[in-house]
């Protein structure tokens, strides 16, 4: 199964253009889910999930996965004008499992997108989301928080596809690596011909924490539009001096400051689950493993 | 395409091949060994080169084009070898020059005698009379600057054979290999230890030397501690008649020596630009690239540097203008491997006119290049909405204690600014002329000046679209 | 006559083999407020760094006795877990940690518990109220987006939260910013009103002194204390700027 392909390829000796796993998808179940709510993905295995947004309707939706050997799922959006989705997606497999989610979206004029993703090292993850801004003044931010531990595999695909003018997009992926973990992370702004007016931004933060990590980025900035603006960030490494000077000085030594900041980046997540109960089961996951 | 009747009308050979020989021509797909070795022959190879030459040949047809960037369609694949019996041929008559070409060379006031230089038609007198000075300053330091087919027979050529093609191996890429099988020509430097030059050695003195141009090898080699400026290029367009430029540039910077290497490359807008350049860095080196790209239908140009040693250095600064017709590939790919070496990469690219400007780059870390640091940031302007500007970075870290940062930025000339300049005087046109100028200036501050008047003049050319 | 609680010995201290302080001679006692001035580049800010143990500064030669203990060898964290706290000139923006969620941890570290969620919150609230802060910047990421005053305010909120034994505030570039020199004195006065703590303000303009009770002023100059007196020192500076003694 071919996944998370980068929309212009590059040197092929770096090994990122695209990702080829030995999984072969069976039949896909499908689940409407275009409602406010708590869609639990357990016993699944392949499942494509629909979720529709009428125009003015906002809607917030959480997908809490609990993998059995490899889950995937793929989700389709469509959000007419106006309309707003907020998507929570949650890896709480049993560790050791395999999740592939992919999540496909259109978003029409003045819509909003915001996808979250909590990726706290279950297992080895394949996960993305390419959005089309077609509509005029159509938004979507992207926002993961991942932590790649053992040997584990977390591989990323975000995708903006800015078409309508004025639209807005903001991918944002904070993690920590520890153990072997490795690590891909894909983003891409494409700014189309006819998108004027645009603002597009990617960033990315990862922590290293041990010696034997492998961390992968690629962060995209396509365009063929004069009347835009796009930014990218990225920092990768382990906590500067400076940074460390200040929690130390606060009585908080260098494990603590990593613990903190790799809590953080969950924690901020995690506030955006609209369940009081998911949202302790899910805190508390994170922070068994932290 | 006009291109191409040019081509097909300037056809003469650089060998004098027999008439049998030139069936055989007709009925190759590609390159054979017999093309290969006659060229060889022709040059009168140490074994090894002819060896290499094999080697590389072997590999060449054994490799794929590219599977990513822009597309090589319009190069002659199948007919490589009619460059191979072009080589080096520039205009062999004035008359024959394209007039956008003498154009351009009116317009950024480059001197009658040079032109023809340039344009490969002949040794002028004043050039030559310059190089000649240059020789003697040089040779007094104890630099070693020479065309490098010379010195394989001369007391270097067990340096030159040492180093030769083991920084760029054929097996890198398939215009690697079709490089190792007919190179031709280009420049030798060698500075001795603790030697400083401190004048730039410039590439154009060796423009009119025999098979100067699409298949030159240049290697320069700065022993410890020395320090060397060498320039390549210059802003006025080198015109060939054929369109491919397939060179290399092996780079050896030693223990605690710094080498400047500065690029304006301006072919003409014809030409297929696939150049290899690789720099290898030890202990305490620095290596820093200066690069304007303005020039070439498409190129694919991402010099490399691989820091070795301890506390090696990289500095990359370039500039990309792509206009009408143009599809530049550029960028940088950097190699850390030991600790404490450092990385800055501050790439700039201007689209115009429906030009594609590409940027890609790579940054690998070690797990060995413990305290390391990486600080890569480009920036890309638009200014209008047929042209292109793709940024392609890549990251590829293995160690936590590396201190990697990366920023890219595009956008489009700012209205507040234009107005502001328009507001004192300047047409709008000038004010984006200044503006883009202004953008330039990371690699136009590391010129010397009357590279970066040109580059400027070149600048402003490109903003009025009226260079062909 | 109270305690001394800071005592430094001639302290020797350097940055990358340069030296910039050459024999530092400064006692504190406890609960009182000391004024540190100098003209720019003269080693006050490195004073305050070396004091809480900032690892580019090396000290060279002397000692720093703290309570009665040498912590001249001790880290940072050590020190401030001890009540040394240094409200930092510029401070860092750290993504991913809230600002309540950093204050709480290093009260934890520093009270060795665990800190109930919520008196925690109850008590932050009130100390925001004091600094006039919005309660929606203890849930914003630690000084990311922060403006000077907003860093500032988040400063002085930690000093008072963790209310330590004895703090630096190192003003050198407030001057004459009157939203940071509001923050610093409301901040100074709950201070010494919830702790009567002690405190050591380094400064380079006199606006920050104005409305302080000020028991000893020093003058830097060049490495070392040039000069020591009462407020009138203050006054006087201000009146014909840094010179050294004859």
């Amino acid at each position: 199964m071919k996944l998370n392909k980068l929309p212009v390829r590059t040197f092929n000796h770096i090994g990122l253009n695209e990702v080829n796993l030995d999984y072969d998808p069976g039949t896909y179940e499908n689940i409407d889910f275009s409602e406010n709510g708590i869609l639990n993905l357990s016993g699944h295995k392949d499942a494509k999930v629909t979720i529709d947004v009428k125009e003015n309707e906002s809607l917030s939706v959480i997908m809490n996965y609990e993998a059995v050997g490899t889950l995937n799922v793929n989700t389709d959006i469509n959000i007419a004008p106006r309309g707003e989705l907020k998507l929570v997606q949650i890896d709480a497999s049993e560790e050791g499992n395999r999740l592939i989610n992919e999540v496909n979206a259109n978003v029409g004029g003045e819509g909003r997108l915001n996808i979250i993703q909590i990726l706290p090292g279950r297992g080895d993850v394949y996960s993305g989301a390419t959005a089309e801004l077609t509509g005029d003044r159509s938004e979507c931010s992207m926002d993961v928080a991942y932590l790649t531990r053992k040997t584990q595999i977390t591989d990323m695909n975000y995708v903006a596809n800015h078409r309508g003018k004025e639209t807005v997009s903001d991918i944002l992926a904070n993690g920590v690596l520890k153990d072997e973990g490795k690590k891909n992370f894909r983003a891409t702004i494409d700014f189309k011909t006819g998108c004027a007016g645009s603002k597009g931004e990617e960033n990315e933060h990862a922590l290293l924490l041990s010696e034997d990590v492998i961390n992968g980025s690629i962060p995209l900035i396509l365009c063929t539009e004069e009347d835009v603006e796009g930014a990218h960030g990225c920092q990768i490494g382990s906590l500067s001096d400076d940074v460390l000077l200040y929690f130390n000085q606060r009585g908080i030594d260098k494990a603590g400051a990593e613990k903190m900041i790799s809590y953080g980046n969950f924690s901020r997540l995690i506030r955006e689950i609209d369940d009081d109960v998911l949202r302790e089961k899910t805190d508390k996951l994170v922070s068994e493993v932290l | 395409m006009k291109e191409k009747t040019y081509v097909e009308d300037i056809d003469r050979s650089m060998y004098d091949f027999r008439n049998e020989d030139k069936d055989a021509y007709r009925l190759e797909e590609g390159l054979t060994e017999e093309i290969v070795l006659k060229i060889s022959e022709e040059k009168n190879d140490p074994d090894w080169v002819r060896d290499l030459r094999l080697e590389s040949l072997k590999i060449y047809n054994s490799m794929g084009l590219p599977n990513w960037g822009p597309s090589l369609d319009g190069l002659d694949i199948n007919h490589i070898s009619t460059y191979v019996k072009k080589n080096a041929k520039m205009a062999d008559n004035w008359e024959d020059v394209p007039a956008e070409v003498k154009d351009t060379f009116e317009k950024l006031g480059i001197p009658q005698a040079e032109r023809k230089s340039l344009a490969g038609v002949g040794a002028q007198y004043d050039s030559e009379l310059v190089y000649h000075n240059v020789k003697d300053s040089v040779a007094k330091s104890g630099v070693i600057y020479t065309d490098i087919e010379s010195a394989l027979k001369t007391e270097y050529a067990d340096m030159i054979k040492e180093h030769f093609m083991k920084l760029i191996t054929p097996s890198d890429h398939k215009f690697a290999a079709l490089h190792g099988a007919v190179w031709s020509g280009g420049s030798f430097v060698y500075v001795p230890k603790g030697v400083k030059l401190d004048f730039p050695l410039q590439s154009y003195f060796r423009l009119n030397a025999k098979g100067a141009g699409q298949f030159e090898h240049t290697l320069i080699i700065v022993d410890e501690g020395a320090d060397l400026h060498f320039i390549e290029g210059c802003s006025a367009p080198k015109y060939n008649v054929a369109n491919l430029h397939a060179g290399a540039v092996e780079l050896f910077v030693h223990k605690n020596a710094r080498l400047r290497y500065s690029t304006i490359e301006n072919w003409s807008k014809n030409m297929y630009n696939l150049n290899s350049k690789r720099a290898l860095v030890d202990e305490g080196g620095k290596i820093e690239w200066i690069t304007g790209s303005f020039g070439s239908h498409l190129s694919y140009l991402y010099p490399m540097s691989i820091l070795r040693g301890k506390g090696a250095k990289m500095e990359f600064t370039g500039i990309s203008f792509a206009n009408e017709g143009q599809n530049l590939d550029t960028g940088a790919k950097v190699v850390q491997l030991a600790p404490e070496t450092s990385s800055v990469m501050s790439t700039k690219s201007i689209s115009k006119g429906g030009g594609v400007c590409t940027f890609r780059s790579l940054v690998k870390i070690g797990k060995d290049a413990v305290n390391s640091k990486s600080a890569v940031s480009c920036e890309s302007l638009m200014l209008d909405s047929e042209s292109r500007s793709d940024t392609i970075p890549a990251m590829d870290i293995r160690t936590p204690y590396a201190d990697i940062g990366h920023e890219a930025q595009i956008g489009k000339i700012s209205d507040e600014a234009v107005f502001y300049l328009m507001s004192r005087g300047l047409s709008e046109e000038d004010a984006k002329t200044l503006i883009v100028s202004g953008f330039a200036d990371n690699v136009s501050k590391e010129l010397p000046l009357e590279y970066a008047i040109e580059m400027n003049n070149l600048i402003r050319l490109e903003m009025k679209g009226s260079i062909g | 006559m109270s305690n001394t609680l800071l005592q430094v010995k001639d302290l020797h201290v350097g940055v990358q083999e340069k030296e910039i302080l050459n024999g530092v001679n400064l006692e504190i006692p406890e609960g009182e407020t000391h004024v540190l001035m100098g003209p720019n580049g003269t080693g006050k800010s490195t004073l305050g760094y070396a004091l809480i143990g900032h690892p580019k500064y090396e000290v060279t030669e002397g000692s720093i006795i703290f309570n009665g203990e040498d912590i001249t060898e001790e880290g940072g964290d050590e020190r401030a877990k001890k009540g040394l706290f240094l409200s930092f000139q510029n401070p860092l923006e750290v993504p991913g940690v809230s600002l309540s969620a950093f204050i709480k941890s290093a009260l934890e570290q520093v009270k060795g518990e665990r800190v109930k969620a919520w008196d925690f919150k109850k008590k932050l609230h009130a100390t925001m109220d004091v600094l006039n802060m919005d309660y929606e910047y203890a849930e914003r990421d630690l000084n990311v987006g922060f403006s000077g005053g907003e860093k500032k305010k988040a400063e002085i909120l930690q000093l008072l939260m963790l209310e330590p034994k004895f703090a630096i505030l190192d003003e050198t570039d407030s001057g004459l910013d009157v939203d940071a020199v509001r923050t610093v004195s409301a901040g100074i006065d709950e201070y010494k009103k919830r702790t009567g703590g002690t405190l050591l303000i380094i400064t380079h303009s006199a606006k920050i002194l104005e409305s302080l009770k000020v028991d000893r002023a020093h003058v830097m100059i060049e490495g070392k204390i040039d000069r020591t007196g009462g407020r009138e020192l203050v006054d006087e500076i201000n009146a014909k700027g840094f010179e050294e003694k004859e």
